[in-house]
């Protein structure tokens, strides 16, 4: 008996105490929560910049001291060798599982060869969530992560709250990379979200317009806003509507889209319809004109209709025209209702697009008007 | 212990297969279908799944019409005894090869997922042996934990797939009905491939104490199995769409790592999904490997089976490591589905019903002379 409970326990021991061979402790690793891809400043190399930053541990485990931003940046040819590489910098284990944003350069986000290979990197690797956010800095990536959040120091967590907030605010597609992957894999067109640096100060806003796995172009946020209109994405927005002379806050409580497809006539041609329901935010403090009266109300939809309606026209035709890239939709819609017809227009879209007929039909309403009349 | 007669029911049989059967195209099934179909993956799903209960059904009346007989013996009785050899040591090839693949899958998985260091040979040996200490209780705890693992297996599922509808658009669904007959004809064999496992029912079947109830059971097993893999594909074209779809090689997995629940409480949930994996890879590959134990035992013929466990595993083993890579894995196992399990899966069971079904015939009317 004795002997049994002697195996029993050998065999326990063994099997248990062999598994912390490899154990790495906490404090051993460092979690990089931001990644910065930008362009080496050396000419004729293929080298790119990498940034990497992560808060480091071991202040924090001593208590008071509070934890501190660390941003490292080497030169690589590519990501992962160059994370290996940072080990001759860093004397812990670099881990990316908890990774929250990438952001890249202007540079290297218009070559679109090195474009296709860092999306790959980063979807190929199992460790990397699609839930981190992916962003393009105007500028350079480094410079944004060495910009400090005002409200929150530790830069990933700055970034990851920074994008959550504009999701519940503005509407999804605030960069996540799974979203971007797959419009990127569908289509070849995408918007990532703008990232700049404003006097020390981090902006996440507007959007930029990639094409063929590479930027084309930026929108502003003014036309952001628009495009989530069309997207039917939006979930709160407020556009300055000026009517009299005097500035109505008009915000948009929900949007409801429907494309539809005309090619009676040889030409092909698609419209769009977009109901919008909004409320009034702000008027006048004692205004002349009675707020409840019907009429009034009607007039002012007429302006915010004819202002919304020359902003939508005025970034379709930027897409067409000046980007020729169709991010509002059009081709997923094809595709989707009208397999036959895109069977046809599949093979030259790229030249269809920027001369396609695309009517706007805009229908605004006035839902609220608030507490005073 | 507990162990006495060696016989299951038939609601066991076909839970038994069941889990095999999903076992084999959980992983890889949404990706074929989009390649071969974009979004009408489910239009082969059923064309297959139909094709798949027929075949069902001739298993079950094959079984019925020899109850209490081994596969062997059924097939001597009516191909001849050469033939019967022949037919059994090209299913134990199969078995072993078919075992082999799924497991070096199951390996590959876990070790891209969960265990970076851990070097494959140990997670697929590890596997293997718990699978040897299976076989050698037999076909009735096979049974019992069957019973056990459906509502482990499916309930979390069920739920992880729920949480990961937040990302979800109806409009990748669209548009229906693009698929031509010539491709349903030519993704078939992509079906046929997430149906196997089905064929044990032959091996298994001699255990089952009630042969005569077995074909309502089979029958659910098999729409279940349709339904789940519906279930499957629809929830990866909802959130991935097809071209995503086409571009991952397991999507299934991927999927689960879309997935997030507000407020932070858990973000990376791999670590649940790799061990609801381990229990679907292990309910495939365990009955497999007690199958082939079985029709070993027969064809040596050795009375128990339980010896030959552990001598089978080497085998897989082997087979396992065999391929140098995923890439070459995935290539070798097309050839199995488009070969040879096509010759046992379908040509043999049919001439065999055909045979059994023509001496019936012929026997009866020769009774009534």
């Amino acid at each position: 008996m004795r002997r049994v409970i002697l195996i029993v326990i050998i065999v326990v021991l063994i099997s248990t105490i062999i598994g912390c061979w490899d154990n790495v402790e906490i404090d051993e690793r460092v979690y990089v929560l931001a990644i910065g891809i930008d362009k080496a400043e050396i000419e004729k190399s293929e080298k790119m910049l990498f940034t990497f930053a992560f808060p480091n541990m071991q202040l924090a485990a001593g208590g008071d001291a509070g934890i501190e931003n660390i941003v490292i940046s080497r030169l690589g040819k590519s990501f992962y060798c160059t994370e290996e590489r940072l080990t001759t910098r860093v004397d812990k284990d670099l881990f990316v599982g908890h990774l929250k944003v990438i952001i890249i350069g202007e540079e290297i986000a218009r070559d679109s060869d090195k474009m296709r290979g860092i999306l790959d990197a980063f979807e190929r690797e199992p460790l990397i969530s699609r839930k981190v956010r992916i962003a393009i800095a105007k500028g350079n990536a480094k410079d944004v992560l060495e910009t400090e959040g005002k409200t929150e120091s530790l830069i990933g967590i700055f970034f990851d709250g920074l994008f959550r907030t504009r999701d519940r605010v503005h509407g999804y597609d605030a960069g996540e990379l799974g979203r971007v992957l797959k419009r990127l894999h569908q289509y070849g067109e995408v918007t990532m979200p703008r990232i700049t640096v404003e006097k020390e100060e981090i902006v996440l806003e507007g959007k930029a317009v990639f094409n063929d796995y590479k930027l084309v172009g930026w929108l502003d946020e003014r036309e952001k806003q628009i495009l989530t209109i069309i997207r039917e994405e939006a979930k709160t927005l407020t556009f300055s509507i000026i009517h009299d002379d005097l500035i109505i806050p008009y915000c948009v409580s929900d949007v409801k889209v429907k494309f539809s497809l005309n090619n009676e006539n040889e030409q092909m041609k698609i419209v769009i319809e977009i109901d919008v329901e909004g409320d009034i935010r702000q008027y006048q403090f004692n205004p002349e004109e009675d707020i409840m009266e019907p009429e009034f109300i009607k007039k002012v939809d007429k302006v915010i209709n004819s202002t919304l309606e020359l902003k939508t026209k005025k970034l379709i035709n930027k897409l067409q025209k000046e980007l020729k890239t169709d991010v509002i939709g059009v081709q997923s819609y094809l595709e989707k209702f009208h397999p036959k017809v895109w069977e046809k227009e599949k093979e030259d879209w790229e030249r269809t697009f920027p001369n396609l007929d695309i009517e706007i039909k805009l229908n605004t309403k006035v839902r609220r008007i608030g507490l005073t009349r | 212990m507990f162990r006495d007669n060696e016989k299951i029911s038939a609601t066991q049989i076909a839970l038994i297969l069941t889990l095999t059967m999903i076992g084999t195209g959980i992983l890889t099934l949404p990706q074929s279908l989009a390649k071969e179909a974009g979004a009408d993956g489910w239009i082969i799903i059923v064309v297959g799944g139909v094709l798949g209960i027929a075949l069902a059904n001739i298993y079950g009346y094959i079984v019925k019409s020899h109850p209490h007989t081994k596969y062997m013996d059924i097939l001597s009785m009516h191909l001849s005894k050469y033939v019967a050899y022949v037919i059994v040591v090209m299913t134990i090839i199969y078995l072993l090869i078919l075992n082999g693949f799924i497991i070096r899958i199951f390996g590959e998985a876990i070790k891209m997922f969960l265990l970076f260091k851990t070097p494959i040979e140990l997670i697929i040996f590890s596997m293997l042996l718990v699978s040897v200490f299976l076989v050698r209780k037999g076909i009735e705890t096979l049974g019992r934990f069957a019973e056990i693992m459906i509502p482990i297996i499916f309930i979390p599922s069920l739920l992880l797939f729920m949480l990961a509808l937040q990302n979800a658009e109806m409009k990748n669904l669209l548009p229906v009905f693009q698929v031509s007959i010539k491709e349903i004809v030519k993704a078939i064999p992509i079906v046929l491939f997430s149906f196997l496992g089905f064929e044990l029912l032959f091996i298994f079947g001699f255990f089952v104490n009630k042969p005569k109830e077995i074909s309502e059971p089979i029958n659910y097993a098999m729409i279940f199995v349709i339904l789940a893999y519906i279930f499957l594909n629809s929830m990866t074209l909802l959130n991935f769409g097809v071209k995503q779809t086409q571009h991952l090689i397991w999507p299934t997995l991927s999927l689960f790592k879309t997935i997030e629940i507000p407020g932070l409480f858990i973000e990376n949930v791999e670590a649940l999904v790799m061990s609801i994996w381990v229990l679907i890879a292990f309910t495939t590959i365990a009955p497999l490997h007690l199958a082939t134990s079985y029709l070993m035992a027969d064809i040596v013929g050795m009375k128990d089976n339980k010896l030959l466990a552990l001598p089978i595993l080497p085998i897989i083993y082997l087979i396992a490591m065999f391929s140098e890579n995923i890439a070459e894995t995935y290539a070798h196992l097309d050839k199995i589905t488009n070969f040879l399990a096509p010759t046992i899966v379908m040509i043999i069971p049919c001439i065999l019903a055909l045979v059994i079904y023509a001496r019936r015939r012929s026997g009866r009317e020769g009774n009534k002379i």
